[in-house]
């Protein structure tokens, strides 16, 4: 054996056997004997995202897509070949092929929806937040409670394989005592939808207006808030923010940037930004601690470990990323599978949009009563967690958050 | 895609933050549309389709149903010139990461081994499913076209009739004209200088540019003859003009490969219009061909009016 095939071979084999250590993310997906009928409601861009990832599952099959919008639903049918087209939610509920419902429609509409399904005993999966006021995300949560059907909330993060395998590490003490944390969501984009119909706009632009919407806290917030609720097993005290208009000054009231700030039980704290003006660096929630820091962009994430973290032995071998004078381990969520095959460099990622995951779970969930990634009481928690929020940044005070408020009565 | 797409909206008097709005639009739907159909991305739908479709067949959407239907066609049509199989040729020149040092013989085995024909579709089912494993499937030859259509239909969905977009040049829509103009007027680099810019003149028609200088590693062009598996010896630009900027830009590969003595390789659709740059004893020279080709007289060519009915 020449010395470079003998440290390649010690390389790969002391990997293998330090990544078996690990957990792998990836599970196989569900089966069934016969797909279980989808009817996707809201065939916007979610929706059509979601019928997407819905037809990579072999178990599930989309049967019926809804809106309202002709055009739309027009689109939403050209990704999910063989499923009907209605108008009117309630038609796609009663339909008896149907077993499942997917509402991917504004935030302010959701409850309606999800209880008219739940009542059919449809099984749900409601995208995240759930609804845009405290008590229409209490009224779901109850109604998730009474029902026998499934009912997920579209918090992704949960199902995210690399959260997953993230969180681990976080709750296995790797992290050692949490500093700080930090959370952003920027993006370029004005947030304004074009619509030919004059009449629609104010509909079409529904995330604008300031009578349904609640901001860019609630609407991104609310799910990067969940991952931090769902690391640290805590939900937060207090709430404070603000908010402006940087850019887009073209008669909104909406911000285009805010900023918060969550105190948590024990002094933690999370610092909070979200703007449409601005794209650097996108999409990240970051976790400081004494041992080793832990960064998470949606399809990516990295540990830093401080120079006096003791050795876990697995990072030795592990894929490495540098990040100006940072070296970051990336965390691969099926590192054990592809280190085997000699390819875990091109592990870096996920093999499938974080979506597919949390529609997996559901699906799991309805075939042999898995637990779903987010469950209702946890999404009624996390999207009042982001109404609260918005209504701090609006109102500019502090807002103490009850824990009361956070659970069910 | 790896390119810059840019657009141009025109105002004609609509309100500044509309014209925004519909911009972002047209660009998300190019950003989904490199998220499904990129070869570089785990998460995309084409690999999920290599990873899955050698197990089942795979339903997928009609718009991607559509576009890999009309790449197997042209490369039926083609006689192989344009294959989206090519990806394994193209992982092995290096094109993927950029280190050309591909042994002839992994080039061989590449190119014997797969072509479009291991993609079998299933129009009833809307379903793709792939003969058998191993297969890189590769749409660099006709994304930035499809996603470029995808994007103007938003755009004429959100009301826009004047519009340009782009993407890496090499893949153009024009909807309507600027103010106060018949028309787009693009031009046409020549490489090396060899010859003015060609100009076009675009108005609700599409156009794609294949040059093998677009991108060299290791002194090779990018441009793969899937016959060979082997970089191509190309014409110096190929041009297609027609409605959908999907078909132009597939079409503009067998065009450079093999432009024929008239301009146009074989199998190209009638209602393309095709002409390439290339050197012959008499130095630069025009070979062109279908209907916008025809309608001008030799002392205009190369300038071409697209001006379609």
């Amino acid at each position: 054996m020449t010395p470079f095939d003998r440290r390649a071979f010690l390389q790969s084999s002391a990997g293998l056997a330090a990544m078996a250590l690990m957990p792998d993310f990836l599970a196989a997906a569900p089966t069934a004997d016969e797909p279980v009928g989808f009817a996707v409601i809201g065939a916007g861009r979610q929706g059509r995202a979601v019928m997407s990832e819905i037809q990579k599952l072999e178990a599930a099959k989309v049967a019926v897509v809804c809106d309202n919008d002709p055009g739309r639903l027009r689109s939403g049918l050209g990704r999910a070949p063989g499923a009907e087209g209605v108008e009117d939610f309630r038609t796609a509920i009663d339909r008896r092929d149907v077993q499942a419902v997917v509402v991917a429609t504004p935030t302010h509409v959701h409850r309606a929806i999800v209880e008219a399904a739940l009542a059919a005993g449809k099984h749900v999966y409601c995208d995240a937040p759930l609804a845009s006021t405290v008590d229409d995300a209490q009224a779901i949560a109850k109604a998730a409670r009474s029902a026998k059907s499934v009912f997920a909330a579209g918090f992704e993060g949960r199902s995210n394989p690399v959260y997953k395998l993230a969180r681990t590490f976080f709750r296995s003490d790797s992290v050692r005592e949490l500093i700080a944390m930090r959370a952003q969501e920027l993006q370029k984009t004005s947030w304004r939808y074009p619509s030919s119909d004059p009449a629609r706009e104010r509909a079409v632009n529904w995330r604008l207006d300031p009578e349904v919407s609640i901001g860019l806290v609630g609407e991104l917030g609310s799910h990067q808030f969940d991952v931090v609720s769902w690391y640290l097993g805590d939900y937060p005290t207090s709430v404070r923010g603000t908010g402006s208009i940087r850019l887009y000054h073209d008669g909104r009231t909406m911000p285009d940037t805010v900023e918060a700030d969550l105190g948590y039980e024990k002094g933690a704290r999370l610092q909070y930004l979200a703007s449409l003006a601005c794209s650097f660096e996108g999409r990240h929630e970051v976790f400081y601690g004494s041992n080793a820091t832990i960064k998470l962009a949606w399809t990516h994430g990295w540990m830093f470990k401080e120079a006096d973290a003791p050795t876990q032995g697995w990072e030795v071998y592990a894929n490495r990323q540098q990040f100006h004078k940072d070296e970051g381990i990336t965390l691969i969520a099926d590192a054990t599978k592809l280190a085997s095959q000699g390819k875990l460099k091109e592990g870096v990622g996920l093999p499938n949009p974080s979506l597919y995951y949390a529609l997996e779970d559901f699906l799991r969930a309805i075939v042999d009563g898995s637990p779903v990634g987010c469950d209702a009481l946890e999404g009624m928690r996390s999207t009042i967690v982001g109404v609260l929020g918005h209504q701090a940044v609006t109102s500019g005070e502090t807002i103490a958050i009850d824990p009361a408020l956070l659970e069910l009565a | 895609m790896g390119t810059r797409f840019e657009l141009a909206l025109p105002g004609n008097g609509r309100p500044r933050r509309d014209l925004r709005a519909a911009g972002e639009a047209a660009l998300d739907e190019i950003a989904e549309w490199d998220r499904r159909l990129s070869a570089f991305r785990r998460d995309s739908l084409l690999s999920f389709l290599m990873r899955e479709a050698v197990d089942r067949p795979v339903p997928i959407d009609r718009d991607t149903f559509g576009l890999l239907a009309m790449c197997v066609d042209t490369w039926r049509r083609s006689g192989g010139l344009f294959d989206i199989a090519v990806g394994g040729a193209m992982r092995a020149w290096g094109f993927r990461d950029g280190i050309g040092t591909t042994p002839a013989s992994m080039v061989e085995a590449v190119g014997a081994n797969h072509s479009s024909a291991d993609v079998l579709l299933d129009p009833e089912r809307c379903t793709v499913r792939l003969a058998r494993p191993g297969i890189h499937l590769d749409l660099g030859g006709v994304a930035k076209g499809h996603a470029i259509d995808r994007a103007a239909a938003v755009l004429r969905d959100a009301g826009i009739e004047h519009a340009l977009l782009h993407g890496g040049t090499s893949a153009v829509a024009a909807l309507g004209a600027p103010d106060q103009a018949d028309a787009w007027s693009i031009a046409i680099a020549v490489p090396d200088g060899a010859a003015p810019p060609v100009r076009v003149a675009l108005r609700d028609a599409s156009l794609a540019v294949s040059a093998p200088h677009g991108r060299m590693v290791g002194g090779h062009g990018h441009i793969i003859d899937p016959r060979t598996a082997s970089p191509a010896a190309c014409a110096m630009v190929a041009v297609v003009l027609g409605r959908s900027a999907r078909d132009c830009d597939a079409w503009s590969k067998p065009l450079i490969i093999d432009p024929g003595e008239h301009g146009r390789p074989v199998g190209m659709p009638d209602e393309l219009t095709s002409f390439v740059a290339c050197t012959d004893d008499s130095g630069l020279c025009y070979r062109g061909g279908g209907p916008l080709w025809d309608a001008v007289t030799a002392s205009e060519r190369p300038i071409v009016r697209s001006v379609l009915p």
